[in-house]
């Protein structure tokens, strides 16, 4: 005999009032939940999912309306409240924990002073038993020196840290209903596997219905009993979390399965003539250093890469690994201080404004963002016959043949040429954004998270996108990526980048089958995918990433390497070769790494 | 951390004004071409004018004109006017504290309002009350003081006949006994101030109103009210000090013309006789005290802004994941 | 999806300004006091420089639908005459201050560095002085005349405008298709004005109509306070100067013009702020 659920939602419908009329966001949703179940959300753009926890507490934005249907916490409709009888019915009972952690602080509030107001609202006084217990609470979810913290403000904690706070606002008010919004969306791997642990062991002592709401479907699998799958603002499935991954009916939940990377899945591997005539592309020992208020930011301390012509070089790392900066000196849009960048036996170092046509087009630029890629106010066509004519020349006609034949590559319609960017989706702008860069033929081309900002279903057809062009033209990749599945698929090569540092490099299915640096096995350990044996064994980091302004000395790593051999780490690591081709920096050496790293299971 | 704030502060401000004392001498001394002639009028003949250029020293280097003018002005030696043939200095600094006491009273009344109504139309956005404020502090803020002084007068002095429509002052009584004859001035400097203010206050409110710490604010159960003055207030009076300052500059400008209506006895209207009779050396001392006031208003705003703000406060030491 | 689309962009557009009731009426007046100054010569019912000694001081009446004024001249025709004096004044020195200030913050936000540095410096210096105090100090020196005026209140709005400029253009300059230009080759000047310029119109034109506003304030102020168009030319500043010390007499003198300035900058506030949400 169940309880009654404490969150019932009946035939909900949203609407928000946009530019050009009303917009459904919400269409007819019902579910229920109850005390100690974890139901998740999973939805891509557009599905209503936020909108729906937004609208179970009552926080919408201005446009948006409830047009229809109940929302009901312990009995209670809470569609028809508002002002202090909204309030009184919920109490503190209803608590949320989003995705911006900085933004939900208040920047110039202490943050013991935040914590302690969940008790100060509760009617309690006793400021000293207060305190007690808001160190406690920071205790609870792995602040452990709360004195320091209580007094310190929210912009001198990590983005980590700041959810941690968040967190325990959260329990503090001893919810029977916690809503996450992707709670760990936009944190490091390592960390968002520690902020889910917590989630996890907190759950036990919480005692409340929690509803996660995310785009990624690996972190719900992981922490919830039932999952609803949403598409454009209806629920369109909803179960235990084995039946909707393993045995799904409907064909949207089947497709969104299918259209994810299974992590450890590669790319149909092509044979190419590798290693005929030297590298295309060698990075040495490139550092940069930023300035800013008088201190030294040293972004990257010394990198090395080397591609061959018709790889791809995944690069991957957390951030503060100076990924992006390192694609940035490549491209010649950031300079470095020291260092040389040499494509094709070519020094190229310096501004991308001092570099010839010839290796202007030979070396081109992938970005991250749909929504600034492209300019606006162009047309696509223009976009591209620009493109065409400073890359390679070419005369008017010859740029718009080209420009055909690029949209035609990219898998894109003749109408679209005449579009503007906004007219697009955002895979479509992404595609006019490959389009753009391979219309010069070049030899190279920088890939800094093609797909991190598109809808899943999308991120698998840009990627075959990118490797068919890759492999028809014989192009080189650098590709960078947080997402080590996508890597893993694509790359032939990796480079591992920690605090400015290559730590790791070498052959793709060798360093993930045998990583053979304590970081790149740690940050192995904690990728989330539903191909991963459920409680695998994870590799916990000791303490928050080293600030870039005060590097470890020697080897970068060692503050939180759980494989610390002693004092000599303090020293410059040499470099280590292992058989197979990987090569990492660390004291210890090849056989005694491998024996001690569990094997990995082979991709499948 | 504060100190090294503050003295880099004092340094650029020292700094500018001594770049704008250059600047105003250099614009009075050259741009009106032959200073002898401007004193002496049109009629005079080539010796005096000799004599005058000699006398004053107008054949030597600028740069070292500029100096010794610096050199006097440091020393408390202003000048005499030409216009009125008196020392400068008495005359300026009895007209400064009128103008003081006049912007004094103005930014003390208005501001808190000001302030309140911002808040108040935040609060309410959208609604009539929101409507209202914003549609009048528009209003206030983009007619000219001297047009709204004229309504003022027109209804409060002709009509109403409530207040006097002129400040003169007899010579040797106090302002102070005839503040009703200030109510008005008051009021037509204050107008613009409220429209400013209450509009970045507005704005600056409705932007924090937006964020994330709200939300969570009224999750833990606190009030809309007590969300309102605890949280966001602080967040959004930060920028609002900068625009403070900013008003300060002109409030100057509305005091030239202010006093100009209300024939107030202020510096302003020191500086507009100056202006159109010529007289130089009343003109470059004018507008290097005001110069001087403005660069410390900004200051005081810059200083206030840093110790205000955690985020410059308190450097972070550095940043990670 | 070519010109369709654009017709329907800038109907979109037109829309949304439309929307707001507000930003309809200030285009009213707005226009009307354009139409004033284009066919005030059309309009008037005598000169507005004739004087009328007879009729002098006269109240509002059907000879004179706003009175006369203390040498009988007929205050409607003066205020209508006085709408082109005032906007064409304040016209050309927006477009004027806007040209500058609008290349200043290009040339910022694109080179950067030293020249960045220096120039919003100097900016800093300017804006920290009320244009009052600035505009007295020059014309003092220079004399009062029309051109002076167009040139000190156009050189001392445009670091202002210059400011405004930069942060969109410095918005603008982070974008990736702004980098995806230079992999290609652009040169500064193509970048400048062919992918940053035409995002920031719309800021432009807000700036433009806001300047406006200020323009005619600041030029106003200076005709009252004498420093500024001088007479016999018929502006509203120099009306209100000369007949406010007849307020208790013949307050018409003072409220017609009064008035007229009143509606036209709050007019074009609100024609600004309909422009607002669209850029």
């Amino acid at each position: 005999m169940r309880d009654a659920p404490i969150l019932e939602v009946d035939h909900l419908a949203i609407t928000y009032d946009g530019e050009t009329g009303p917009v459904p966001a919400v269409r007819d949703v019902s579910f229920e939940l109850h005390r100690n179940e974890a139901l998740g959300l999973v939805g891509e753009s557009g599905s209503g999912k936020s909108t729906i926890g937004l609208a179970v507490i009552r926080h919408l934005a201005d446009n948006g309306r409830i047009t229809g249907g109940a929302i009901r916490f312990a009995g209670t409709d809470l569609v028809p409240l508002t002002g202090s009888a909204l309030r009184k019915a919920r109490g503190q009972r209803i608590a949320m924990v989003y995705q911006d952690p900085v933004g939900a602080l208040n920047p110039s509030m202490r943050i013991g002073q935040q914590l302690a107001e969940v008790y100060l609202s509760r009617g309690e006084t006793a400021r000293d038993a207060i305190r007690d217990q808001v160190l406690a609470d920071l205790r609870q979810v792995g602040i452990p020196d709360g004195t320091y913290a209580y007094e310190r403000y929210p912009h001198e904690f990590s983005g980590g840290q700041q959810q941690r706070i968040v967190i325990a606002m959260a329990v503090a008010m001893k919810p029977d209903l916690l809503i996450l919004d992707e709670p760990t969306t936009g944190l490091d791997v390592s960390v968002e596997a520690e902020i889910l642990d917590l989630f996890s062991a907190l759950r036990r002592r919480l005692d409340a219905a929690i509803l996660f709401i995310s785009h990624n479907i690996a972190v719900i699998a992981k922490m919830c009993d039932r999952i609803g799958v949403l598409h454009q603002g209806r629920l369109v499935e909803i179960g235990p979390t084995a039946k909707i991954i393993g045995a799904s009916t409907h064909p949207y939940t089947q497709a969104l399965l299918a259209a994810r990377i299974p992590f450890g899945a590669r790319k149909q591997d092509q044979p190419s003539d590798a290693a005929s005539g030297g590298p295309l592309l060698e990075v040495q020992e490139i550092s940069k250093t930023y300035r800013a208020h008088g201190r030294a930011i040293r972004a990257l301390a010394g990198a090395n890469l080397s591609l061959a012509k018709g790889r791809v070089l995944g690069i991957v790392g957390e951030s503060g690994s100076g990924k992006t900066t390192t694609a940035r000196i490549i491209a010649g849009l950031a300079l470095a201080d020291e260092g040389r960048i040499v494509l094709d036996g070519r020094d190229i170092t310096g501004p991308v404004q001092e570099r010839d046509a010839k290796t202007r087009s030979a070396l081109q630029m992938v970005f991250q963002n749909p929504d600034s890629t492209l300019n606006p106010k162009h047309r696509v066509g223009h976009i591209l016959r620009r493109s065409a004519r400073k890359l390679r020349g070419a005369t008017k006609l010859e740029a718009d043949k080209l420009a055909a034949e690029m949209i035609a590559a990219v898998r894109l319609e003749p109408k679209h040429l005449d579009a503007f960017p906004d007219e697009l989706s955002g895979g479509q702008r992404q595609r006019v954004a490959i389009a753009r860069a391979f219309i010069g033929s070049p030899r190279l081309v920088l890939c800094d998270e093609p797909t991190s900002a598109l809808d899943v279903s999308i991120q698998a057809a840009i990627l075959r996108l990118l490797i068919d062009l890759q492999q028809s033209a014989e192009t080189s990749y650098v590709f960078i990526s947080h997402d080590l599945a996508v890597v893993r698929y694509i790359s032939d090569e990796i480079a591992v980048m920690y605090l400015g540092e290559v730590v790791e490099w070498g052959p793709a299915d060798k360093v993930f089958a045998t990583p053979h640096h304590p970081y790149t096995e740690a940050l192995l350990s904690v990728v989330l995918s539903l191909e991963q044996p459920a409680e695998k064994q994870r590799i916990r980091l000791r303490g928050a990433a080293p600030s870039l302004l005060e590097r470890p000395k020697g080897c970068p790593f060692h503050s939180r390497c759980p494989r610390k051999v002693g004092p000599v780490c303090e020293e410059e690591p040499p470099w280590q070769e292992a058989p197979g081709g990987q090569r990492y920096r660390c004291v210890i050496p090849p056989s005694i790494a491998r024996r001690q790293h569990p094997s990995q299971s082979e991709p499948s | 951390m504060i100190v090294r704030l503050i003295a880099r502060r004092l340094l650029l401000a020292l700094g500018t004004l001594i770049i704008v004392s250059a600047a105003i001498f250099v614009v009075v001394e050259i741009l009106p071409g032959d200073i002898a002639r401007l004193m002496l009028g049109p009629y005079a003949s080539a010796e005096d004018m000799a004599l005058v250029r000699a006398e004053l020293g107008l054949d030597r280097p600028l740069a070292v004109r500029y100096f010794e003018w610096a050199g006097h002005f440091l020393t408390g030696d202003w000048g005499s006017s030409w216009r009125l043939r008196t020392a400068i200095a008495p005359l300026v600094i009895s007209r400064l504290a009128n103008s003081a006491l006049l912007a004094g009273l103005a930014i003390a009344t208005i501001v808190p309002i000001a302030v309140l109504a911002g808040v108040i139309a935040a609060a309410k956005r959208g609604r009539f009350a929101d409507r209202a404020i914003s549609f009048g502090g528009m209003c206030f803020m983009a007619v000219p003081e001297f047009v709204s002084s004229m309504f003022l007068i027109l209804v409060f002095s002709l009509w109403l006949k409530w207040v006097p429509s002129t400040a003169r002052i007899p010579g040797d009584t106090s302002i102070l006994t005839h503040l009703d004859a200030l109510i008005l001035p008051i009021l037509a400097l204050a107008l613009v101030l409220f429209g400013y203010v209450s509009r970045m206050v507005r704005a600056s409110m409705v932007e924090e109103l937006r964020r994330g710490y709200v939300r969570t604010a009224l999750l833990k159960g606190v009030s809309p009210a007590a969300v309102l003055i605890r949280h966001v207030l602080r967040n959004a009076l930060l920028p609002t000090i900068t625009v403070i300052a900013n008003q300060v500059s002109w409030l100057v400008g509305g005091l030239v013309v202010v006093e100009n209506v209300f024939n107030y006895p202020g510096l302003g209207q020191l500086l507009l006789q100056a202006a159109l009779s010529q007289d130089l050396p009343m003109l470059e001392v004018t507008v290097l005290i005001l110069a001087a006031i403005l660069i410390g208003a900004n200051l005081i705003a810059d200083i206030l802004y840093g110790v205000l703000n955690p985020k410059t406060r308190i450097q972070r030491q550095g940043t990670a994941a | 999806m070519t010109a369709p689309a654009v017709r329907a962009r800038s109907r979109a557009q037109w829309r949304r300004f439309a929307r707001r009731p507000s930003a309809l009426i200030g285009l009213l007046v707005l226009v009307f006091w354009i139409l004033a100054a284009l066919l005030w010569p059309a309009l008037v019912p005598y000169g507005p420089t004739d004087f009328q000694l007879l009729a002098k001081f006269s109240s509002p009446s059907a000879a004179h639908w706003l009175g006369a004024d203390n040498f009988g001249r007929d205050v409607l025709s003066r205020v209508l005459a006085g709408s082109r004096t005032v906007l064409l004044v304040s016209t050309s020195a927006t477009i004027l201050g806007v040209l500058i200030g609008t290349a200043l913050g290009l040339i910022a936000a694109f080179y950067g560095g030293w020249l960045e540095e220096a120039l919003m410096r100097l900016m800093d210096i300017l804006m920290a002085f009320p244009l009052i105090v600035i505009a007295l100090l020059v014309i003092a020196v220079l004399g009062p005349s029309q051109i002076n005026v167009i040139l000190v209140v156009a050189l001392t709005f445009a670091p202002y405008n210059a400011r405004v400029i930069r942060a969109a253009a410095l918005d603008q300059r982070s974008k990736d298709f702004v980098a995806a230009a230079r992999l290609r080759g652009e040169g500064d000047a193509y970048i400048m004005v062919m992918e940053i310029l035409p995002n920031i119109w719309g800021t432009i034109v807000v700036e433009l109509t806001v300047r406006l506003a200020l323009t005619i304030f600041t030029v106003a102020t200076l005709s009252f306070l004498g420093l500024g168009i001088q007479p016999p030319t018929p502006d509203w500043g120099l009306m209100i100067a000369e007949g406010r010390q007849y307020y208790r007499i013949a307050p018409w003198i003072v409220l017609a013009p009064s008035l007229a300035i009143a509606s036209l900058v709050i007019a074009i506030n609100l024609v600004a702020e309909g422009l607002n949400r669209d850029a």
